[in-house]
């Protein structure tokens, strides 16, 4: 039973993050109709600008991270106006190539900066676990789950309750009526790059005290968090945080308690059985957009 | 010996009386007064697992050799070639840029997959290779991945197996193994290597869970070595860390005996404190342990020049670069067929760290030295139990 319990607290933690960096990829996709590549080496960016502004400045963890995010946030921008706003006349194929390139050139210049030796990112929450029912739960996975519900509730208020998330509701479902109807396009792509961005930098600082901070270290996230934004239907706020539970549960659960050798294999099999029986994902988009 | 012809030794004697157009009797890029070594290895910065270990202990040891007096009185240069570990076929066409530096001898090549896959330039280029690749059973002399140009100072890789399940059955007698490793070729063969191992003493894993290399979460790995006596886990220094987090924080107390990861994650500071009290590393040598003054000497050295602890595998680049020396000398020169006569007679044991001698097999393995080394919580390791394998035959297939 303990085991179950630990499984369970590990799955809904994963889950947590995924929901963090599909909510990312959903924020951007909505927002702009982009599918960005990126992603997963700004979450990668984040965990480094976490171990630069605590190791190399000093800073204590949280206003360490805050200025990570302050960053991630700028980066977002930069990458708006680089790759994506010189572009926004082109092909959709144009601008997902040009987020490759910028994934190519985010992950060289990190090579770089801070060489190719594996970091470890100090959490505010410690080395430390909790003890509940005989099964053992690290406090940074709590951490997790709490800074995700957090986030959750923030975008469901900012896009159920402000002009800024009606904007993007509007776009995401009819671009050529939004545009009619006088959404500036131009600054909510800003804004949903922007808000991407520090997304994948908070799930980048979440997960990287788990173990350690390397060049790769968001890659596979990105694959997984996409998997659950498609579960959840690559257009619902809710969609998406169910299925990143869902696909960290079935890591965890089925993965480690029937499938031990298979566990890894387990998010690109419920990816596939979605395109295939479901291709509009868990909730229905066309009701529930973000 | 190049045999010049006659009409251009004629022409060439004056100037060769003036000492301009000399030959120094050998093959190789190396001039009269140097001798060319190239170092096929990346270092910090040219990937994301690149370290600068290889390259700094040849560094060390050429600037030790040249500091007594060179090889046979000629100063060695060392240059270097990015080879990519990962990426065979970029790798191969690396290897060919190291040899357009027209070396007298070749070291490095840190991946044994793209050693196999290079093996056909390397046989092409005849210029001999000290590789530091993992020595795999494909790259064995006498199997089909194997160049009868390359030698190898680690120890072949299933006496890593062999050493990890040895202590763990006779010194811990533990019968309750656990296997875990990566999902990918380096942790699925060690695995079933270890399998197989403990099959022949009667005993099956306790568990065995695979991962992959970029996971953030093995609660569900971890959880189901509960009850082990002892784990096995040949990884990356990454999973590594996250793994004997985990084990402590679901209270799992049980050794864990990994490969030069567990140093790797211990020198990069992945691993701290408590976490570290149950590590082991299955490695040819631990030259920040070493009670023997000359490795302690090396160890030393090397922390002052780099900044950095030696790991096992500054110190077997660093043995290379003597190996080196010692078949250029019993060749009496740089001629490759010489030099590649010399690897099978030489026993190497005057200023090498990471092995007592080191002595080329009918495999081409020249280390066959297997340390057990524990680490404590602050940090610090201890050998505990060293293990010399027997020489091994080529392969027959």
């Amino acid at each position: 039973m303990d085991n179950v319990i630990a499984l369970t607290a590990s799955g809904i933690a994963s889950g947590a993050v995924l929901a963090i960096a599909a909510l990312g990829f959903l924020v951007l996709h909505n927002a702009t109709g982009v599918v960005n590549f990126a992603h997963g080496d700004l979450i990668t960016l984040g965990a480094y600008l976490g171990v630069w502004a605590t190791t190399d400045l000093g800073l204590p963890v949280l206003p360490g991270y805050l200025l990570a995010l302050l960053v991630m946030a700028a980066v977002g921008l930069l990458i708006e106006r680089t790759a994506f706003a010189p572009l926004r006349k082109k092909p959709l194929i144009v601008v997902v190539i040009a987020t490759l390139a910028a994934a190519t050139v985010i992950r060289g210049l990190i090579a770089v900066w801070q060489g190719s030796t594996p970091k470890t990112l100090p959490s505010p929450a410690g080395d430390g676990a909790l003890r509940i029912a005989g099964a053992t739960i690290a406090h940074q996975r709590l951490l997790i789950v709490a800074v995700a519900a957090v986030a959750v509730v923030a975008l469901l208020l900012l896009f159920g309750r402000t002009s800024f998330g009606r904007q993007v509701r509007a776009l995401a479902t009819d671009p050529d009526t939004a545009r009619l109807q006088g959404v500036r396009t131009k600054a909510i792509g800003m804004a949903a790059f922007v808000i991407s961005s520090v997304l994948a930098g908070l799930a980048g600082l979440l997960v990287a005290p788990l173990g350690a901070v390397d060049l790769n270290l968001g890659f596979g996230l990105m694959i997984t968090a996409f998997a659950a934004a498609v579960l959840g239907g690559f257009g619902s706020l809710t969609g998406v945080v169910l299925g990143a539970l869902a696909i960290g549960l079935i890591e965890q659960l089925v993965g480690g308690l029937l499938f031990p050798s298979y566990s890894t294999m387990l998010a690109p099999i419920v990816l596939f059985l979605v395109i295939v029986f479901r291709p509009q994902g868990l909730v229905n988009v066309t009701r529930s957009r973000l | 010996m190049r045999k010049r012809p006659l009409l251009a030794t004629i022409l060439c004697l004056p100037l060769l009386l003036a000492g301009a157009c000399g030959d120094s009797g050998d093959e190789g890029g190396g001039t009269e007064q140097t001798i060319k070594l190239v170092g096929l290895w990346e270092i910090k910065g040219e990937s994301s697992q690149a370290i600068n270990d290889y390259h700094d202990g040849a560094l060390l040891a050429v600037e030790d050799i040249n500091a007594a007096g060179g090889i046979m009185g000629r100063k060695v240069v060392l240059d270097r070639v990015a080879i990519d570990p990962l990426n065979p076929q970029k790798a191969t066409s690396q290897f060919l840029e190291a040899v357009d530096k027209d070396p007298d001898m070749l070291i490095g090549f840190p991946s044994a997959t793209a050693l196999i896959s290079a093996k056909g330039q390397i046989d092409r280029s005849g210029i001999p290779l000290i590789a530091t690749a993992s020595a795999s059973t494909a790259l064995r002399f006498g199997s089909a991945g194997a160049s009868e140009w390359a030698w190898y100072v680690q120890p072949y890789d299933e006496f890593k197996n062999q050493a990890a399940v040895r202590y763990v059955l006779e010194d811990l007698k533990a019968t309750k193994v656990g296997l875990m490793g990566t999902n990918e070729a380096y942790g699925t063969t060690n695995i079933k290597s270890q399998t197989a191992l403990l099959q022949q003493k009667g005993l099956t894993p306790f568990a065995s869970r695979t991962y992959d290399a970029t996971a953030t979460d093995l609660t569900q790995h971890v959880l189901a070595m509960k009850g082990a006596d002892a784990v096995i886990s040949f990884t990356f220094p990454n999973p590594l860390a996250i793994e004997m987090k985990q084990f402590l924080q679901n209270g799992i107390d049980v050794p864990v005996f990994s490969s030069s990861s567990a140093t790797l994650a211990v020198n990069n500071k992945l691993l701290t404190g408590e976490p570290l009290k149950n590590l082991h590393a299955v490695v040819p040598c631990d030259p920040a342990s070493s009670t023997d003054a000359k490795v302690k000497a090396f160890g030393e050295k090397y922390k002052t020049k780099f900044n950095e602890v030696a790991t096992s595998l500054a110190a077997g680049s660093y043995d290379a670069v003597w190996i080196a020396k010692a078949a250029i000398e019993k060749a009496g020169g740089t001629d490759p067929a010489a030099i590649k006569k010399a690897m099978t007679e030489i026993n190497v044991t005057g200023n090498v760290i990471c092995s007592g001698s080191y002595k080329a097999d009918a495999a081409h393995m020249m280390n066959r030295d297997m340390a057990i080394v524990q680490y404590a919580a602050d940090g610090s390791s201890k050998e505990i139990k060293r293990y010399t394998f027997e020489e091994l035959p080529a392969a027959t297939s």
